[in-house]
């Protein structure tokens, strides 16, 4: 049992490392000057840190712009999609009609089209409507993904049909039911639909890339592409700084959150 | 509350692939403690989430009190119910859960917390008031569920196996107290289960269905002696009734093949029969019906048998014979003992096997009340 758990904890250990290493390495880069990162050290760790590479990346880009417009474009897909997820949940779980579960594994095919194959109808239908540089333009084709509406589907079918139909026999109308019986039992899996969805939003690159032109409304991603020099003389430092900046704001919101993200995957009987 | 009445007229419930009630005419009175009988896919829990509207009938009318039904959602109808898994609400403390259907129905908060702390209090789980249902024992859970019933006050309470979770011996608790608040607070209650046991002793009226037809309604009583077919006998009593195929001679003689043994009936039971023709014929005979003796007796035609075992229960004996099994009180017969088996003729029920009716009914229920009587075996008869 005993040497079980070592062989256990040290293959969970090898992956910890694999997993932080990359992390380690930009954060450490981040601190390191110019020369120190060519001078084919392996060590992460910089020998003298300096923050210069931090006060380059604020100096010379407007990246409270570029957080606030990722910040507009990822809350409004993550409003969408939970809103819209809830609710396709709901009826697909808890009303019985014709078709429904047709209509639901259809709805789910839709997850197996790859996004080239969606990418220039939906760039026609962004700029037929205007939305071209704009956080709709960003945001509405990313919000239809049927994800959340599988995983809450799946939640919901935990909770005892009884429980419903108590709610029923106590006049509870459908919208009761779903706020005051459903969703309090869901919270965890809500909490982990909101991350998965915001980070998802945040971390896009593609589509952003094709509907934002104008600068002064990139996102994040765009923003850390702009580190990336194609004639070479990439500004390793300035861009491990500006990477770092990026995802700090996930990192804390994923440490608060984990416990809840981790119980919904192991629940839906899915890998994230 | 003042109870009301429930009333299915021709109700056919059908699902996709099979019909779950078929045809049902049903009444039950204001006030009764009626119970609803059956195996599993019977249609008794269909009955229920009929009368609860948590299913629509396909075709026919279902009308509580004067009130046609049909289409009035759940919460419209004045019903509670205790469902089998109790579904309390598992993020509420009880408290929320008793107060969660009163405020939907626009109860004042000032009466809503009396009726709240009444119910607690007749149900004795006062201090339960703010644990919520995981932190609850399955006997406190099913209590707690039957006062979220009661302290809507609606005037027909269902119950859907509500004891099947407990243990036996909180069962038998459970029950009596049940009959109890029921005589003391006289709403109508329809009682769903499968153990027949259960269903004598909680219901006045109970109705046995089979696989979607009712097979009969009326009093444990009038079921029990007087069943109207071969599943109706043969669900109630354990060990179940006996019941035998035997040749009908046409002249007042039955034959036993098995045992190869002619008996001739009492002169009632010829009258009864004389008019069907020769053929086979199911006698049933409960065992506590069934007599034992080491000679056969003068006048009271018997059947040699051997025993095969014997059944201790304290009270009695279950002595288990070629084909029969008898419940006696005095002292066990030894294995193998050779014996002579005779019946309590006036409580035999004679069925057809190819109708599975019984041939009682064929002289209409007015003769087998005298043959009853003559006998000298009183008891009621629908």
């Amino acid at each position: 049992m005993r040497a079980k758990l070592f062989f256990i904890h040290a293959i969970l250990l090898s992956l910890l490392i694999f997993s932080l290493l990359p992390l380690t390495w930009m954060v450490g880069v981040s601190f390191k000057t110019a020369k120190e990162i060519f001078t084919g050290s392996v060590n992460p760790l910089p020998h003298r840190p300096t923050v210069e590479n931090y006060a380059l990346v604020m100096e010379r880009s407007p990246l409270i712009l570029y957080f606030l417009n990722t910040l507009k474009a990822a809350s409004l897909v993550t409003g969408i999609l939970f809103v819209v997820s809830i609710f396709a949940a709901y009826g697909f779980s808890f009303f019985r009609f014709m078709g429904r579960d047709f209509l639901f594994y259809l709805f789910l095919l839709s997850l197996f089209v790859p996004f080239h194959v969606r990418m220039i109808p939906n760039y026609l239908l962004v700029s037929e409507l205007d939305w071209v540089n704009t956080p709709w333009g960003i945001a509405i084709p990313q919000a239809a993904n049927a994800l959340g509406v599988f995983l809450l589907r799946q939640g919901m079918k935990t909770i005892p049909r009884s429980l419903v139909e108590a709610a029923l026999v106590d006049r509870a109308g459908h919208f009761e039911i779903l706020f005051r019986v459903i969703l309090p039992l869901l919270k965890p899996a809500l909490a982990a639909l909101c991350i998965t969805f915001f980070v998802n939003a945040w971390n896009e690159y593609y589509w952003p890339l094709l509907v934002v032109s104008d600068k002064a409304k990139y996102t994040l991603p765009l923003f850390l592409r702009m580190y990336v020099s194609e004639e070479g003389g990439t500004a390793w430092g300035a861009m491990m700084a500006a990477s770092t900046l990026v995802s700090l704001p996930l990192m804390v919101l994923y440490l608060f959150t984990q416990r809840f993200i981790i119980e919904t995957y192991l629940k839906s009987g899915i890998k994230g | 509350m003042s109870a009301l009445g429930i009333r299915f007229v021709k109700v056919m419930k059908r699902y996709a692939t099979y019909v779950a009630l078929q045809g049902l005419d049903l009444e039950i009175e204001p006030g009764t403690r009626f119970v609803l009988l059956g195996h599993s896919g019977s249609g008794k829990t269909t009955t229920l989430r009929l009368i609860a509207g948590l299913e629509e009938p396909t075709s026919g009318e279902i009308f509580l009190g004067e009130q046609k039904v049909n289409q009035l959602p759940p919460g419209e109808r004045e019903i509670a119910m205790v469902f089998q898994d109790y579904a309390l609400y598992p993020h509420m403390t009880v408290e929320e859960n008793l107060r969660f259907g009163l405020k939907r129905r626009g109860v004042p908060r000032e009466e809503a917390e009396q009726r709240i702390g009444k119910v607690l209090r007749m149900l004795e789980i006062e201090e339960l008031r703010r644990r919520r249902p995981r932190e609850l024992s399955g006997g406190q859970r099913q209590r707690v569920a039957l006062a979220r019933a009661l302290v809507k006050e609606a005037p027909i309470l269902l119950l859907d196996e509500p004891l099947s979770n407990l243990d036996a011996r909180l069962r038998l608790q459970a029950r009596r107290e049940l009959i109890e608040l029921h005589e003391r607070l006289g709403f109508t209650m329809v009682y769903v289960t499968h153990d027949q046991v259960e269903a004598m002793a909680i219901g006045e009226k109970m109705a046995i269905l089979e696989r979607g037809v009712l097979e009969q309604v009326g009093t444990p009583q009038e079921l029990y002696h007087a069943p109207r077919n071969l599943t109706v006998a043969k669900f109630l009593g354990s060990p179940p009734m006996n019941c035998i195929t035997v040749q009908w001679d046409g002249r007042g003689n039955i034959f036993f093949s098995e045992a190869q043994f002619l008996v001739a009936l009492p002169e009632d039971w010829t009258r009864v029969l004389e008019h069907f023709p020769p053929s086979p014929l199911i006698l049933g005979v409960r065992p506590e019906d069934c007599f034992l003796h080491h000679l056969p007796r003068e006048g009271n035609p018997a059947l040699p048998v051997r025993v095969k075992g014997i059944e201790d229960l304290g009270a009695e004996f279950l002595v288990h014979l070629d084909q029969f099994t008898a419940r006696v009180k005095d002292l066990p017969y030894p294995f193998g003992e050779e014996l002579f088996l005779s019946f309590a003729w006036p409580k035999v029920h004679f069925f057809d096997p190819r109708t599975e009716r019984t041939l009682r009914e064929e002289k209409g229920e007015s003769s087998i009340h005298s043959l009853l009587s003559q006998a000298g075996w009183a008891f009621p008869l629908g």
